[in-house]
C-alpha cells in the first residue's frame, strides 16, 4: 500500500516537472525540478522493507509457544489494537466467542503469525529487527520497551536467554 | 504492513493446515494451571506475583475494576538475618472474588525460608466460604522460589512467616485480583505491591512510602498499582 502511494506520488511529481519544463525557460525549470526532487526526497514517507518469508511450521512449534507464554497478555501484546499481536489459549481470543481455554484456532495462528513476521522488518538487517530487539534488555543490546517490569527488567536479559534464542534462530533462517 | 501476498498466502494456508491438530483445553482458575504451557492455556512457569522472578503481574491480562483495599502488617523497613517475620494481609468482604499470588525471594532467587500456618492453626478468615471451612493458601515451589497462593474461594486473609538466613535484601512481590462475577479478565480489580526489604532501602519501590504509611496507602489503593512503564529503577535480577 505505501509503495502504491509512494508511486503514485513519484508520478505525480514527474508529471509537475515536465509539466514546469514545457511552460517554463530551461534553466528556471530545471531548478525548481532539482527543489521539486529535493522536496520529495524530504517528504515522502519511509520507505518500509517487505517482511522477510518466514517458516511458518517453526513458528507453531517453536516461536509461537514462547510469544504467546511472554507477549501474548491482554495488556501487552495480546491487544488487537497493537501492531504486533499474539492470541491464544489463556490469553486474547481473536474473536471473543472463541472459549478461553480452546485450543488456538488456525485463524489466531495465521494472524499471529503475520503479526510477528511484520516485527523482522527491519531497514538494518534482521539483526536489528524490532522482534529481536524489543524483548531484550537495553544493556543487552535491546530497545526502549514498555514491556519493562517495574524492577526495570526487560522480557530477556541477554542474547543467551534460550528464549531469546528461539526467535533469533526463527528471524535468521527467514529471507529476505 | 507490505507482505508478498503469494507466498504469505501459502504460508497462512500451511499454518491453517498446521493448526488442525489441538492440544487438550483446561480451565485457567488453580495453582497448577501457572506451571503449563502456555499452548495449554497456562503460565508458563509465571506466577505472575509482580516479584523479580516473574516480574510482571496480574495487571499484564486483569483490569478494569475497582482496586482491592488491602492492607499488610508486619512488612519489615530491613531484613535482619535468623529473624522470623510474621506477615498478614487482610482484604474485605466485598462479594467479590479475591485470588492472590505471592512471592518473597533473595537476590540469588531463594526464598527466605517462607511458611504457612498450618491447616489446624489456620484462623476462620484464612479458609475458604466454598467449600466452607476448606484451605485456601497454598504454596509451590519452583526450585528454589516458594510462591504463595491464595485460591478465591472466600478467604479474607492470608498469614504468612519468613525468616531469612542472611541480612541481604529481600524482595516481596504480591499481586491480588479481586474478580467480578463474570468468567473474564475485564472488570477484575488488581492491586500489585512490590517492595524490597533490606540494604537500608526502607522503602516501597513504587512510592517510596515509609512502611507504617504503607499500610495505610496500599489500603488507600494508592501505591498499589504502579504503571508498568513508569517504574525501571535498575534492581538486581535474580534469575
Amino acid at each position: 500500500m505505501r509503495r502504491a502511494v509512494q508511486r503514485f506520488a513519484k508520478a505525480r511529481i514527474v508529471r509537475a516537472i515536465m509539466s514546469m519544463s514545457s511552460r517554463r525557460p530551461r534553466g528556471r525549470g530545471a531548478a525548481a525540478a532539482a527543489a521539486l526532487v529535493a522536496a520529495a526526497a524530504c517528504t515522502l514517507p519511509d520507505v518500509e522493507p517487505a517482511p522477510p518469508e518466514a517458516d511458518p511450521v517453526a513458528f507453531r512449534d517453536k516461536v509461537y509457544p514462547v510469544i504467546l507464554a511472554d507477549c501474548g497478555f491482554n495488556g501487552c501484546h495480546g491487544d488487537p489494537a497493537r501492531s504486533f499481536a499474539v492470541f491464544g489459549p489463556g490469553r486474547r481470543r481473536l474473536r471473543p466467542e472463541t472459549d478461553l481455554d480452546a485450543p488456538v484456532t488456525a485463524e489466531e495462528l495465521a494472524v499471529s503469525f503475520t503479526r510477528a513476521r511484520s516485527m523482522l522488518a527491519s531497514r538494518d538487517g534482521i539483526q536489528r529487527a524490532p522482534l529481536l530487539r524489543k524483548p531484550l534488555a537495553e544493556d543487552a543490546g535491546g530497545v526502549s520497551h514498555g514491556g519493562t517490569d517495574p524492577w526495570g527488567h526487560g522480557i530477556y536479559g541477554s542474547k543467551t536467554d534460550e528464549r531469546f534464542q528461539v526467535l533469533v534462530v526463527w528471524a535468521l533462517a527467514a529471507t529476505p | 504492513m507490505i507482505a508478498r501476498p503469494r507466498t504469505s498466502r501459502t504460508a497462512l494456508a500451511t499454518l491453517a493446515l498446521l493448526a488442525a491438530a489441538p492440544t487438550a483445553a483446561r480451565a485457567f482458575s488453580e495453582l497448577p494451571r501457572f506451571a503449563e504451557p502456555a499452548v495449554d492455556g497456562g503460565g508458563e512457569g509465571r506466577y505472575f506475583t509482580g516479584a523479580p522472578p516473574d516480574g510482571l503481574s496480574c495487571s499484564v491480562c486483569h483490569d478494569g475494576g475497582p482496586t482491592p483495599a488491602v492492607t499488610v502488617e508486619g512488612l519489615p523497613d530491613q531484613v535482619v538475618a535468623g529473624t522470623r517475620y510474621d506477615l498478614s494481609l487482610t482484604w474485605p468482604d466485598d462479594g467479590r472474588r479475591y485470588a492472590l499470588a505471592l512471592e518473597l525471594v533473595d537476590a540469588d532467587g531463594k526464598h527466605p525460608a517462607v511458611t504457612l500456618p498450618a491447616a489446624a492453626d489456620q484462623p476462620a478468615a484464612m479458609k475458604c466460604t466454598t467449600p466452607a471451612g476448606g484451605v485456601a493458601a497454598s504454596t509451590v515451589d519452583i526450585g528454589a522460589r516458594r510462591v504463595v497462593a491464595v485460591a478465591p474461594c472466600g478467604a479474607r486473609a492470608l498469614n504468612l512467616s519468613f525468616t531469612p538466613a542472611s541480612d541481604r535484601t529481600v524482595y516481596l512481590g504480591v499481586g491480588v485480583v479481586a474478580a467480578d462475577d463474570k468468567n473474564d479478565v475485564a472488570g477484575d480489580g488488581v492491586l500489585e505491591l512490590r517492595r524490597d526489604l533490606g540494604a537500608g532501602s526502607g522503602g516501597c519501590n513504587v512510592g517510596g512510602a515509609s512502611p507504617g504509611l504503607l499500610v495505610a496507602l496500599v489500603a488507600l489503593g494508592v501505591v498499589g498499582r504502579p504503571r508498568r512503564r513508569r517504574a525501571r529503577a535498575s534492581r538486581p535480577r535474580s534469575r
